[in-house]
């Protein structure tokens, strides 16, 4: 037995109900489209102003059906330029776009090359709700960095 | 750790978050470690695209040509159905709506808009709306009804009978001394097998509104107790005694919800655990004296006992024992607000995710949602919240009244189909229908439909459980019927039985007396079957009939017939029926009515005396008598006698009176009396005789001798 939950328009004649989290592609929202926005907290691959060169942050999805995500890298608080898989220089974000696996569920990376130094990295992933069928799980998120310069640590107290 | 400095040594990863999979469930995702997290829940330890929200049905209203209503109030689950209370400013009218369990339409007017099945209340105050599904009746007769309550408190309590598809005033419940009142309830829920409400609300005034009633509504209405014998109390489905107090006095209740086995009570401030079994037992213990719920729909339960609410001071729960602050990780989005109808709590099952409806600036309507999904592993305390907006279908913000989980439960339906339906006309007017159940649950109803053709039946009646037989009255006669039934259980319908038809007698004659006349018997009937025959029957003793005659075809109206064939003085009863070709003859008439034939000489059978002092030293001596064929015209020559001497005429009376007073004025004493009755024919001819007994008359101390 399946027990979903309805929502009631204040201001309006309809009955909503609440799609099951994940089963429900957004396509079929009535909402229309939508934007579902996903941005990691600052991460200092070497500690407090430790200094790196990120060059790839790398997204995990498990997913069963299509989507279109698009991800953005903030180098120390700026949007960084990026590369797609080509190597060829895009502005400001990738954009990804995949059909429904022939046999679901399979995980796939989606990966954006950067090349910028910096102390810490925040990774936004953003996806259209229109663009979704299926289950859409981002899994896992990966930043690769050369390291250039460590954090400063505190040397062992002698006497 | 120390890290080469070469930029073009080793390249180096670092999780930064998400940090799991779907296959690796160490790792559980935290939304405090996201700077933006818009539109994703937490599902089941991982980020999850949120869930959407989509169109079920529009809900129109009754205005000329039926409109969009204006605002969606509440929803309820009920009898395998799904109850919907919206409003419609175009019309100033609440309506109630019935849906699939799914959302959709049940077919009127189509799956996607749906018109209602009735107008709770007419205003243009628009209501907060509680509703409680409630089982009740008595074995045979099951009573289901949909409690309806407006919180605001400006509109009476209803209960919809979904049995008889009718919408009743709760003040039917309350009618003592058979007056109605205008009776409300501002809260109303269900625990173990009561009905209970909170809130009273009658005669133009509300009672205490922490004082909770309760009472098993269309169970067994009775006498209280302590007003029977009172004048004027009838029978009620709740009684006065029947009440809890929770908390200070005049401090409203403002929600209910379940935990732990009991019913959690909130006020605003303070939550109740009330729990027990009946009137003997129910107790309340206080779970907090700090923290309550604000508003009516700001409470739900989850399907392993714990119950979330949103307080002033943002989300908790409790498990009946204990509350708990989960809001600790959110104070964004938690707002101090003040009481709020609109924030609504509600627990998807299908995404063991607890939805709150909350409003962002801590006033007005709620426009955005919080879903929270607890920590298994970490216990009750803590749990994961993530936020999201929905949009309506103009792709705006949803504004969301409340929220109801609505299972697409299904109880039994009838065990199988109404068999054997025997349909037989006993007169012009009615035809009786037989059948054998194929389910004769108490909660089984049986259904009968009838049509003047062949698949054109409409629902006649209901009749309730085990009842194998219905006497359909009022038909017309000389008319084809057509009759298929089917039984109903938890609003859920057999197949039909096999269709039946039949066709009803000729009209019955009335017959309207039967009187004497000199020459026999005079019989006035009325022929109602235009172009019948009337057939007169007659009998000596009421159960025996043979035809005397047959009147052709009289038409219709009054007519008389003089039976002159019979013999005087014998008692003959009599019958008619109407008689046409190609129709079955009419029912007899009835009653059957009787006359004497002719006119016989009275025949006195018996006379009695009494004799009764009148006054102090008079007497009367009360004569009667009794026998057949007194007519109006006989009359009754009395005679006396004292001491056993002669008779002596003193008075001629209506022999019909049957009775006569004589005043002995000063009569002899010590001696007796003695009286005779005559009995004359038309008051000339002799007839017959009666003597009554000889009576003392005794000496009376201190009057003449």
């Amino acid at each position: 037995m399946i027990t979903p939950a309805f929502a009631f328009e204040n201001t309006g004649s309809r009955v909503y109900k609440i799609g099951r989290v994940g089963l429900d592609s957004g396509t079929q929202d009535t909402g229309g489209v939508y934007t579902a926005v996903l941005k990691t907290e600052r991460i200092s691959p070497l500690g407090e102003v430790g200094l790196v060169v990120i060059r790839r942050v790398a997204v995990r999805i498990w997913r069963t059906g299509a989507f279109q995500a698009t991800m953005k890298v903030f180098v120390d608080g700026a949007q960084t330029t990026t590369f797609d898989a080509g190597g060829n220089k895009v502005l400001q974000s990738v954009s990804f776009t995949a059909v429904a696996p022939t046999a679901p569920p399979i995980e796939s990376w989606i990966e954006a090359s950067v090349n910028a130094p910096g102390t810490y990295v925040e990774v936004e992933l953003d996806v259209a709700s229109n663009t979704l069928t299926g289950i859409f799980l981002p899994a896992e998120a990966e930043v690769h960095f050369y390291p250039l310069r460590r954090a400063k640590e505190r040397g062992a107290q002698s006497s | 750790m120390k890290y080469p400095l070469n930029p073009y040594g080793n390249l180096m990863t670092q999780p930064v978050a998400l940090a799991g999979g779907l296959n690796d469930s160490q790792a559980i995702p935290d939304p405090t470690t996201m700077q933006v997290l818009s539109n994703w829940v937490v599902f089941r330890g991982r980020f999850a695209v949120r869930a959407p929200v989509t169109v079920t049905v529009q809900l129109l209203d009754d205005a000329g040509s039926p409109a969009p209503v204006t605002s969606v109030l509440a929803g309820r689950f009920h009898k395998n159905k799904f109850y919907v209370i919206a409003f419609s400013s175009n019309t100033n009218k609440t309506y109630l709506y019935r849906l699939n369990p799914d959302g959709t339409s049940e077919g009127t007017p189509n799956g996607t808009q749906s018109t209602f099945v009735a107008v709770l209340w007419t205003g243009a105050t628009l209501s907060a709306p509680m509703m409680v599904s409630f089982d009740g009746g008595i074995a045979g007769t099951p009573v289901s009804r949909l409690y309806i309550a407006d919180n605001n408190n400006q509109y009476d309590t209803l209960f919809w009978n979904s049995d008889a598809n009718t919408i009743n005033n709760l003040q039917n419940d309350f009618a003592d001394s058979g007056a109605l009142h205008n009776t409300r309830y501002t809260y109303i829920w269900k625990y173990q097998y009561s009905m209970w409400g909170s809130g009273f609300y009658q005669f133009g005034a509300a009672t205490r509104p922490e004082m909770m009633r309760f009472s098993q509504p269309g169970l067994i209405p009775s006498i209280e107790p302590d007003m029977a014998g009172a004048v004027g109390i009838t029978a009620q489905e709740w009684w006065n005694v029947d009440h809890r107090e929770a908390g200070d006095r005049g401090d409203p209740i403002t929600t209910v919800a379940y935990a732990g086995g009991a019913a959690i009570i909130f006020k605003r401030r303070q939550a109740y655990a009330l729990f027990g079994y009946d009137a003997d037992t129910w107790s309340l213990r206080p779970i907090s004296d700090k923290v309550g719920a604000i508003g009516p729909y700001a409470a739900c339960s989850t399907e392993d006992g714990f119950c979330y609410f949103w307080s002033d001071r943002g989300p908790h729960m409790t498990d009946g024992q204990t509350v708990v602050d989960i809001g600790g990780n959110i104070r964004k989005f938690v707002q101090a607000v003040g009481f709020n109808p609109t924030i609504s709590a509600e627990y998807s099952v299908d995404d063991s995710m607890v939805y709150f409806a909350v409003p962002q600036t801590g006033s007005g309507t709620p426009n955005s949602y919080l879903g929270y999904q607890r920590q298994q592993a970490a216990g009750p305390a803590q749990g994961l919240f993530s936020s999201g907006q929905w949009l309506n279908s103009g792709g705006t913000a949803l504004l969301v009244t409340s929220m109801a989980a609505i299972p697409n439960q299904t109880l039994p339906p009838p065990q199988a189909a109404p068999s054997a339906l025997v349909l037989t006309p006993v007169s012009g007017t009615e035809v009786d229908l037989t059948w054998v159940n194929g389910d004769t649950s108490l909660d089984t109803t049986t259904e009968i439909w009838r049509g003047p053709t062949s698949g054109t039946e409409t629902l006649l009646t209901t009749v309730a459980s085990g009842v194998a037989f219905y006497a359909d009255t009022g038909l017309t006669p000389t008319t084809n019927y057509f009759y298929k039934i089917r039984h109903v259980r938890n609003a859920q319908n057999s197949a039909y039985s096999t269709e039946q038809s039949t066709r009803t007698f000729c009209a019955t004659p009335t017959l309207v007396a039967a009187n004497s006349i000199a020459t026999g018997v005079r019989i006035s009937y009325t022929n109602n079957q235009a172009g019948a025959d009337i057939v007169i029957e007659r009998g000596v003793n009421g159960t025996t009939f043979s035809a005397i005659t047959t009147v052709s075809n009289p038409g219709t109206g009054a007519f008389t017939f003089d039976d002159t064939s019979g013999t005087v003085g014998i008692t003959y009863y009599y019958r008619v029926k109407a008689k046409k070709t190609a129709e079955a003859d009419s029912a007899y008439s009835s009653p059957v009515v009787n006359a004497v034939f002719g006119f016989p000489p009275p025949a006195m059978s018996s006379a009695n005396l009494t004799i009764t002092q009148f006054g102090t030293c008079l007497f009367h001596g009360n004569i009667t008598w009794s026998g057949t064929f007194f007519t109006a015209n006989d009359t009754a020559k009395i005679y006396q006698s004292f001491g056993g001497g002669g008779f002596f005429l003193i008075a001629t009376v209506s022999l019909q009176s049957g009775a006569y007073t004589d005043t002995l004025d000063n009569p002899p004493t010590n001696t007796t009396v003695q009286y005779r009755v005559d009995a004359y024919d038309e008051g000339t001819t002799l007839s017959s005789t009666a003597t009554t007994p000889s009576r003392s008359l005794n000496h009376i101390a201190g009057c003449p001798a």
